[in-house]
């Protein structure tokens, strides 16, 4: 493959977003605005994590299995920005490239199984040892000490994060290679069909909030509580009965078991479901209102539909050579795995990961409020890390008042102007080969079609199959969506895990970011409703309310 | 003598059973080859003085017998054979007869084996194997043919291989073109398939080049056809360094059996490597 190195070009900025570089070096990065993860203007603590740890962390598990990238992390205007880089210079990248295809080749057929035997029991001890931890009887000295340890175990999720989610979205998008080779009449969508349908921690954590609501519906009093009291009024008026106290409990259990997460991946300030169940009572009031029916009659239909496609692949290419058919067989594998490990790594390293991060900086809060450093708790989200460490070992003592006032008017500014997409310097496309495109997947880049402001039409990628015209209701944070009424069409920036409930309810789906790979387009496919992924501009241009047709085969949305 | 099977005694007489039967029994003396029988000049003959109508009773009942044989030999029930044409005047070196006769590919079941044995002797009759017999200065009255059903191999991996180097003449390199797939693609030269050299005097591997390997040749339904590679198999090696070994020591042994070097076509099958045809190499330069 012929290597391109077109000449590097700054990118320019709107004149509502000039940027000051810290370091001026920044400015030579390619920096992506990574509205998939995080779509909000970042807290300081937040991007800091980002910048300090995730970045590094990321790498690290990159080079581990040998993929010579570099990712790092910029907070620009507030706004989450992604570099992805060569990891070495331009000479040596050719034999590196090679090297990492043949590590990748070799990570591909046993990634699954390295999941399941080394590194989620990694990832459960860490998490063993951070719900050990008292932190509110803790020591300032042991807090401090502990903290250490939490940032470098966080790094070390993202590193295995990142040697898990290579194979994890390459083989998912080398099935669909294959099988679109092989099976010349395919349709756009089957093979994605292929990998659907099996057991994750998404799903499973949407089943146990349907039988919630089972548990809700059979109970008169239970009922007439979730449909008829305000969201923030729901656990009082459940609290003044006895059928209402033990409805109290089995949120409560619900909630251990499947709280530990919040909104997005990165932005850690907003609180997890087990903190407050706001966004639980939402789910179970959009359950009750639209009678939903049992996740298990869906997926039964999904994994039938899943086996006659790989049935009737086997048997199309059942006259090839041996060669081929191990291959297909090899791929169908890796990419099943790639597909239920998208969700459970999701589970188990970003939000309980984020979740751990969080309630110790919780407890820093705490002390921090407590000596008046800052005015309440979760301002802890407003400093840095090292800001927090050096006041910390300094007894807590300091005053943040006027920075944090300072930072929390910056946040707000810039909540208000769109982020620019693409910032630093241009080095034109990424080289094509299997990492680059299964990225480009999941991240949804690739040729757009032209976009015209005055038109009624927009166009995405196709996410999930099927047509469907409904309400639109823009939600760009998940304590939001109480407002997903049954049959509306869910238009929004990205989704994550947490967001997965919500399928359910929503008639179809439209978000800015993310591709055929997402999040959101596995879940729709799931859940078999309509999908258009990658629209970039959704949720500017789509009005809360509107009548639109969701086209999920085109990737297009029509403003009706 | 009706038939007989490629390893039993007298299977290479070319006068018993046509040149084609006798190369294949040679070539099964050398190395593994795809298993089956011939039937003999002597069964044509026979049919011939019938009326060359139906084929004779006993005959018959000898190809179905052998056919049972075949499908235990194989451990294959209804086993898929080629049936060949194996004319007596054309043996090996010197005229080609290549196409002139008929060959029926996946035949399947005693009674159309013997469909295709007559299709074959019927076959000394076409307009273009007279014409060529007449052009060559063959006596067409005397053409006799034995008729070859050999197990037909669906290849997993095909290659042609050299035992010495055709394009520089080197005697000391071995050299080695693969595909995925049956044989079409490779032996017709329908794409770029990997190319191995190979030193022969160690056997250590000179060079890999990775073909584009745009098609390859599979099984359909009414015989094979060319088929894409997938892309993400294309930059991958068809053969194993200790398969391109064996295929060199094999190509080796078998100049060293003729006097000559050789051109020879190879499949492999459920990891076995079977020989499927062996020919000087007639354009090597000096």
């Amino acid at each position: 493959m012929a290597e391109h190195h077109p000449e590097p070009k700054p990118i320019p900025t709107p004149d509502n977003f000039p940027i000051t570089w810290d370091d001026p070096a920044d400015a030579h990065l390619p920096l992506n605005q990574d509205r998939q993860h995080a779509p909000s203007p970042l807290t300081p603590l937040s991007g800091w994590l980002a910048v300090e740890h995730w970045g590094p962390g990321s790498s690290a598990g990159l080079a581990a299995i040998g993929q010579p990238l570099k990712l790092q992390i910029r907070r620009i205007n507030t706004y989450y920005y992604l570099s992805v880089t060569p990891a070495f210079p331009p000479e040596q990248m050719e034999e590196a490239g090679h090297k990492a295809e043949e590590a990748l080749k070799a990570l591909m057929p046993v990634y699954g199984e390295r999941w399941r035997d080394e590194w989620l029991p990694e990832v459960q001890s860490h998490h063993n040892k951070w719900n050990a931890f008292d932190l509110a009887d803790a020591s300032d000295f042991e807090l401090i000490d502990h903290l250490d340890w939490t940032l470098e175990t966080f790094r070390r999720f993202w590193n295995i994060h990142f040697q898990l989610m290579v194979p994890a979205l390459v083989g998912p998008s080398m099935l669909l290679d294959l099988y679109n080779d092989l099976i010349e009449d395919a349709g756009p969508m089957d093979a994605y069909k292929l990998t659907q349908g099996f057991d994750n921690t998404s799903l499973r954590a949407g089943e146990d909030l349907w039988k919630l609501s089972q548990v809700a519906t059979a109970s008169e009093e239970v009922r007439n509580i979730l449909e008829n009291t305000g969201t923030d009024q729901v656990m009082a008026a459940l609290e003044g009965s006895e059928e209402g106290r033990h409805f109290v409990a089995e949120i409560d259990k619900y909630a251990q078991m499947w709280g530990l997460r919040s909104d997005t991946v990165i932005e850690i300030a907003d609180p997890s479901w087990v903190e407050d169940p706001t966004i639980v009572i939402n789910y179970l009031k959009a359950y009750l209102a639209g009678d939903a029916a049992d996740p298990r009659e869906r997926w039964n239909e999904i994994v039938a539909e899943r086996e006659r496609l790989v049935a009737e692949a086997q048997s199309r290419i059942s006259t090839y050579p041996e060669p081929v058919k191990q291959q297909f067989n090899g791929m169908l594998h890796a990419g099943q795995d790639g597909h239920r490990l998208q969700e459970d790594h999701n589970w188990w390293i970003d939000q309980q990961g984020n979740h751990q991060v969080r309630q110790v900086y919780l407890e820093f809060g705490n002390r921090l409020a407590s000596t008046g450093a800052i005015p309440t708790r979760d301002d802890v989200f407003m400093l840095t890390g090292d800001e927090i460490m050096e006041t910390a070992k300094s007894g807590f003592r300091g005053d943040f008042q006027a920075v944090i006032a300072e930072r929390t008017a910056e946040m707000e500014k810039w909540e208000k102007i769109p982020a620019a997409p693409r910032i630093g310097t241009d080095y034109g496309p990424p080289p094509d080969n299997p990492v680059t495109r299964a990225l480009g997947r999941f991240f949804g880049w690739g040729p757009v079609a032209a976009r015209d402001d005055s038109s009624d039409m927009l166009q995405g990628t196709p996410g999930s199959t099927g047509k469907v015209t409904g309400t639109a209701r823009v939600i760009i944070k998940l304590s939001d969506a109480g407002r997903l009424k049954n049959g509306d069409i869910l238009v929004t920036a990205t989704t994550s895990p947490p967001w997965t409930p919500l399928f359910a309810t929503a008639a179809g789906i439209v978000t800015d970011t993310g591709g055929a790979l997402s999040h959101c387009a596995i879940v729709a496919r799931e859940y078999a409703i309509p999908a258009a992924v990658g629209t970039m501009r959704a949720t500017q241009l789509i009005k809360d309310g509107d009548q639109i047709e969701v086209d999920g085969d085109a990737g297009t949305v029509r403003i009706l | 003598m009706n038939l007989s099977f490629f390893n039993d005694p007298g299977a290479d007489d070319v006068s018993l059973f046509g040149g084609k039967a006798a190369s294949l029994a040679r070539l099964g003396a050398a190395g593994r080859i795809p298993p089956g029988f011939s039937i003999s000049v002597e069964s044509y003959s026979r049919w011939v003085d019938n009326g060359s109508e139906q084929m004779p009773r006993e005959i018959a009942a000898e190809i179905g017998q052998a056919y049972e044989v075949l499908e235990r030999t194989c451990a294959v029930i209804d086993v898929p054979v080629a049936v060949r044409s194996s004319a007596v005047d054309e043996d090996g070196i010197g005229e080609s007869f290549a196409g002139l006769h008929d060959t029926f590919l996946n035949v399947i079941g005693a009674d159309p084996v013997i469909e295709a044995v007559i299709k074959c002797w019927r076959s000394l009759g076409n307009q273009h194997a007279i014409d060529y017999r007449v052009a060559n200065g063959l006596e067409v009255e005397k053409a006799r043919m034995g008729v070859v059903v050999q197990q037909l191999v669906f290849a997993d991996v095909s290659a042609v291989a050299f035992s010495a180097n055709p394009i520089n003449g080197n005697r000391d390199e071995v050299v080695i073109n693969a595909n995925f797939g049956l044989g079409e693609a490779v032996v017709g030269g329908l794409t770029t398939p990997d190319s191995i050299v190979i030193k022969r005097s160690d056997f250590s591997q000179q060079s890999l080049t990775i073909g584009a390997k745009e098609v390859m040749t599979v099984r359909t339904e009414n015989g094979t056809g060319e088929k894409p590679v997938p892309r993400i198999m294309r930059d991958m090696p068809v053969l194993s360094e200790d398969q391109a070994t064996e295929i060199a020591e094999l190509v080796v042994k078998l100049e060293d059996h003729s006097g000559w070097p050789v051109d020879v076509e190879l499949a492999i099958h459920d990891s076995q490597l079977f020989l499927l045809q062996c020919r000087p190499i007639t354009t090597l330069r000096q």
